[in-house]
């Protein structure tokens, strides 16, 4: 029998809980898949790696994306980065604001859209998302 | 449009494909692309490519629960699938 115990600092206290969501699927992750403590902490160790890398290399073109004009926002993935694309369209939900719209369920790529309310962005959360309460 | 490409080849090919038909349709204005080995047919000049190598290591965990692509679907050319690339464990409720 496995136990994990998350670390206080995993309970997020930001709106959107990023490090929260990335903790428990870390966790899932060695619940459900590693028998191996060490090989799971090299993966993750390298998953980390590769998130800061993104930070470091992309943030200026996502962030040039992120400020383009556009109203509705897709998030496709199959297999557990279905799982991944779901939380992305929670994200982009809970920052503008957006009335969201999921497409669950048997597609081979699932489907996660969101049209932003980007004039929104600025109205009082608990008003605009109720998900998120 | 964000799309995470699967590291398993069979659903790569599936999603690819996907993404090749949503470019000829002009679906979609800009694509943000994630995955190792991003085919460059499929990327525009206005889409972000987020390769991160190293990723493939990792792989996708679904890879090593039982699944039904197997077989002869692996000898499609992509594109083609139908029965053999099942959905891996996509959750059917909320």
């Amino acid at each position: 029998m496995a136990t994990v115990v998350l670390d206080e600092r995993t309970n997020d206290r930001s709106l959107v809980m990023t490090s929260s969501f990335t903790n428990m699927v870390l966790a899932g992750r060695l619940l459900a898949v590693s028998r191996d403590a060490r090989d799971y902490r090299a993966r993750v160790s390298t998953l980390a790696r590769l998130a800061a890398d993104l930070l470091l290399d992309h943030a200026n073109s996502l962030g040039a994306i992120a400020r383009s004009d556009y109203r509705t926002a897709v998030y496709l993935g199959s297999g557990n980065r279905y799982g991944g694309a779901r939380e992305a369209a929670l994200k982009m939900l809970e920052m503008t604001g957006g009335p969201g719209q999921d497409v669950p369920g048997d597609l081979l790529w699932g489907c996660a859209t969101v049209p932003c309310a980007r004039s929104t962005r600025r109205r009082s959360w608990s008003a605009s998302c109720p998900a998120i309460r | 449009m964000v799309c995470f490409l699967s590291s398993d080849p069979v659903t790569r090919a599936y999603e690819v494909d996907l993404v090749r038909e949503l470019n000829r349709k002009k679906l979609g204005v800009r694509k943000v692309i994630v995955g190792p080995d991003v085919p460059a047919d499929i990327v525009t000049a206005e889409d972000v490519v987020i390769d991160s190598p190293g990723l493939a290591s990792v792989a996708d965990d679904g890879r090593r629960r039982p699944r039904r692509a197997r077989g002869p679907a692996r000898s499609r050319s992509s594109g083609a699938c139908t029965s053999g690339c099942a959905p891996m464990h996509l959750p059917t409720t909320e």
